[in-house]
């Protein structure tokens, strides 16, 4: 093994595992704020892939503007979804079940759909910006620091949105101690559907930025939701920082693993980080003490 | 100012409250009485919205709100102070008083709002930046009671305040409440503690089991036999 | 539908129905052998078979497992490779598809013993099953990995007196006979440890595991029973799927649908009622292969249906329908 490929690795790693952190970051947060195992997840991924697909081909938009379109239009379909199907489920005594459920039942709706819509043809965009620079005597794509700019950026929005602004306290009012939240005014049916939207839409980023490498398909849900499972708890469940961590911390064992199994074992890898983690302290990094 | 009018409240098909009136009128406090499980808390909740009775009506200044959704109350002026306190924990004691003027006619003002309660309990301040969870007893009442002045509230409810505190801290806590009372809050405080609750109130209410039995001035009710024999004998253990 | 269809429930639920409904499913083949309806009514009764195990697991012990198509899946690969590279028979096939579906669960179960909440044992059971679905894929050279196992062999034929029952005839109700055999003994083994101690001590547990504990009752050994049990069923249900249908891979087979059709059938049904995972499997079964009608947009109206159902009716159809004391 060569440092040069060792720091490939490395770099490749916290280059996906900022994506995984973004997606993953959307789905602790449903689970924090309303106890919700979003299994349809995935899918706002996938049409996140779909959208700056069709913004870039269809309507011939440069690349910021197909993305902005594409956020604008998951964040507006998760606020639908969740006052439609979530919301009403939200006072019955079952919901921790039924929940879950509903969403696996979305999960395979839009799966369905974009396969009878879009066709299972894998569809693919080109790289937003080309060329490469050289780290460390490697090459790496202008592409790839794309990605783990806007990582850092969006990341850094939900977390000053989270801890600084009105809308963050009361977030985390509802999710820590929801009667309380409710006797000081926060209306925890809003909170619910922008969080759950805002979730979707960082999802949906995610997509637009790895479409170029990984092409789009109506499955390519289901990897991001299994990933995504995997660092929330692996930061622990309900911990934003934590999915963070968790990301990165994925995105490097799981390319540094390549090095040692072969890539068809990369799953594998990641599947028993889980099962170790959620064996041996539940909680991962950052979680509360719930399991 | 509040008026509850014949509620009976239930918990699915457990009745909790029998036709239940009450009223506090401008600038008064009031006492709300009564043993473990005799109604206290689920009135207090029921006025907050978080249930609903299935008979009678609850008004403030003559209108109704126990139709409304329970996180509209607020904007009525009412401020609640639920038992045990439920503080955020996971949030500091500056951001829990911070999210108390949640409201949007309470937002503008928060930061006069903030002083105002840094000043009324100056140990707040010395520990504004500590998560609440890692406050004592008595300074997480008082960063309960802090919090619900934040949205400066007409009406303040405060639900077993001196629910496992020490007697000095009681007291203390007692005095804001006259305190706050003076600069224009009406209050209606349910408490098991009678003695001191009766000490601080105008009037008083004694509820058992789910049914309104008795009330009057607070002096009379520290004289009366039944609430002696009930109510201040059991306090006198408690403490 | 309304009136009716909550009759023919209130008929097909009660435990004066059981019986009856007992009879239909074993005469059925005799008044109509249409091989694709036989086929419908084999896949709802494997179904019913998983769904009333995987509702035991969750619906009684509480345990909210994730993984129940990884044990359909282990018991269909070791069954058919034990058949065709060790030559046993697929007779022992089915028994040693279930014993080493309830091993493993063994395995499974250890972390999960800690574990209370729904969302971390899915997880924990959604990547075990996982792992067994990339180690099939991977082990090319033993199990053919997506190319696809071909060529199982079909369920010997059995000599009954004069008869011969030959499964390799093409004929499909040897094997419906074969699955309703082995759902029954399901049902049946089920039924008696709902219906025994475990099955008091396993709804103390799924009510709160502290108290159950401090009253004496001993956890760990419950919930691997609980496992033990279920698992093996579903390992049996697997390794006769893999002689039915004759060629297995590992998308197909530890495919996460199954536990979705699983989920969606028992919570339709009703959780933690007995007849509700039989009842649903049925009628998400044979309505999905309805739902063929619509063509390519069969799937999305699965989805949507799902949706549906639990939004009206999200404590299951049983409960919602049939008074406690007249059900099964």
């Amino acid at each position: 093994m060569t440092f040069g490929l060792f720091v490939d690795q490395i770099i490749n790693g916290v280059v996906l595992g900022s994506m995984y952190s973004l997606y993953a970051s959307g789905l602790t947060l449903i689970w924090g704020t309303m106890k919700l195992m979003n299994f349809a997840h995935g899918e706002y991924y996938m049409l996140g892939g779909y959208f700056v697909y069709f913004g870039v081909t269809l309507l011939g938009a440069p690349p910021v503007l197909s993305i902005l379109i594409t956020i604008g239009a998951t964040f507006l379909i998760g606020l639908v979804t969740e006052r439609l199907i979530i919301q009403p489920l939200l006072d019955k005594p079952t919901w921790e079940t039924s929940s879950l459920v509903v969403t696996v039942g979305l999960s395979i709706f839009l799966q369905n759909f974009a396969l009878k819509v879009w066709g299972e043809r894998l569809k693919g965009i080109p790289y937003f910006i080309g060329g490469t620079l050289e780290i460390f005597g490697v090459r790496v794509a202008y592409h790839r620091l794309l990605i783990l700019a806007v990582a850092i950026l969006v990341l850094s929005l939900l977390l000053v949105l989270i801890k600084k602004t009105r809308f963050g306290m009361a977030l985390r009012a509802t999710a820590q101690e929801k009667n309380a939240a409710i006797m000081l005014g926060i209306n925890f049916y809003r909170i619910y559907m922008v969080t759950f939207a805002a979730s979707g839409a960082m999802a949906a980023v995610a997509a637009t930025m790895l479409a170029p490498i990984f092409l789009i398909s109506p499955w390519s849900g289901i990897s991001c939701i299994l990933k995504a499972f995997v660092v929330a708890v692996l930061g622990g469940l309900g911990s934003v920082e934590g999915a963070i961590l968790g990301g990165i911390v994925l995105g490097i064992a799981e390319n540094l693993s390549v090095i040692i199994f072969s890539s068809e074992w990369k799953d594998v890898v990641s599947f028993g980080i889980l099962i170790l983690v959620l064996t041996f302290r539940p909680s991962g990094f950052f979680g509360q003490k719930e399991w | 100012m509040l008026e509850i009018d014949n509620i009976s409240v239930f918990y699915g098909v457990a009745q909790a409250l029998w036709d239940v009136s009450l009223h506090v009128k401008k600038g008064e406090i009031v006492a709300l009485l009564g043993s473990n499980g005799s109604g206290k808390t689920t009135t207090l909740k029921t006025i907050s919205g978080l249930l609903r009775p299935r008979k009678g009506s609850i008004l403030i200044n003559g209108e109704r709100i126990d139709q409304i959704p329970p996180y509209k109350i607020p904007f009525k002026g009412v401020a609640h102070v639920p038992e045990g306190r439920s503080l955020f924990p996971g949030m500091t004691v500056v951001e829990n008083l911070t999210i108390g003027a949640y409201i949007p006619q309470a937002w503008a003002g928060r930061s006069e709002a903030l002083q105002r309660v840094f000043s009324l309990f100056p140990a707040l301040k010395q520990r504004k930046h500590q998560l609440a969870a890692t406050l004592s007893g008595g300074e997480q009442q008082m960063l309960a009671i802090g919090r619900s002045l934040m949205a400066q509230p007409t009406l303040l409810m405060l639900d077993e305040p001196s629910l496992g505190l020490a007697p000095m801290i009681v007291v203390h806590i007692f005095s804001i409440i006259q305190d706050i009372n003076r600069h224009q809050v009406t209050i209606l405080l349910v408490e098991q503690n009678a003695n001191i609750a009766l000490q601080v109130a105008h009037r008083g209410y004694v509820l058992e089991t789910g049914k309104m039995n008795l009330t009057g001035q607070a002096n009379e009710l520290l004289n009366n036999e039944h609430v002696k024999k009930s109510y201040l004998g059991l306090s006198e253990d408690a403490e | 539908m309304g009136a009716f269809g909550k009759y023919l429930l209130t008929i097909l639920t009660t435990k004066k129905v059981a019986f009856p409904f007992t009879i239909v499913l074993i005469i059925f083949p005799v008044i109509i052998s249409d091989a694709y309806i036989i086929h419908l009514l084999i896949l709802s009764l494997m179904y019913a078979a998983l769904s009333l195990g995987w509702n035991y697991i969750c619906g009684y012990a509480g345990i909210f497992s994730f993984g129940h198509q990884g044990f359909f899946g282990l018991g269909a690969y070791v069954s058919a490779l034990l058949a065709m590279k060790a030559g046993v028979s697929p007779w022992f096939g089915l028994l040693l598809g279930g014993i080493s579906a309830g091993a493993i669960s063994l395995v499974i179960g250890f972390p999960c013993l800690r574990l209370r909440a729904a969302p971390y044992v899915a997880l924990t059971t959604l990547g075990f099953s996982e792992i067994l679905r990339i180690i099939c894929m991977n082990l090319g050279g033993l199990t053919r990995g997506e190319s696809g196992l071909w060529g199982i062999p079909t369920l010997p034929d059995v000599a009954l007196g004069p008869f011969i029952i030959s499964f390799a005839g093409g004929s499909r109700i040897p094997y419906y006979y074969v699955m309703l055999i082995i759902f029954f003994i399901t049902a049946i083994i089920l039924y008696w440890q709902i219906h025994s101690s475990t099955g008091l001590a396993l709804r103390a547990i799924r009510e709160s595991q502290d108290a159950a504990e401090s009253l004496g009752v001993h956890i760990t050994r419950y919930k691997l029973l609980t496992f033990l049990i279920s698992s093996f069923f579903a390992g049996v249900v697997g390794a006769f799927y893999g002689h039915y249908i004759n060629i297995l891979t590992p998308t197909s087979i530890f495919n996460l649908s199954i536990m979705f059709e699983i989920l969606a059938i028992v919570i339709i049904g009703g959780m933690g009622t007995f007849s509700g995972p039989i009842v649903g499997a049925f009628i998400l079964t044979i309505g999905l292969e309805y739902l063929r009608a619509f063509g390519e947009y069969r799937l999305m109206i699965y989805g949507v249906l799902i949706m549906i159902m639990i939004l009206f009716a999200s404590e299951g159809i049983i409960r919602k329908i049939i008074p406690k004391s007249a059900r099964v």
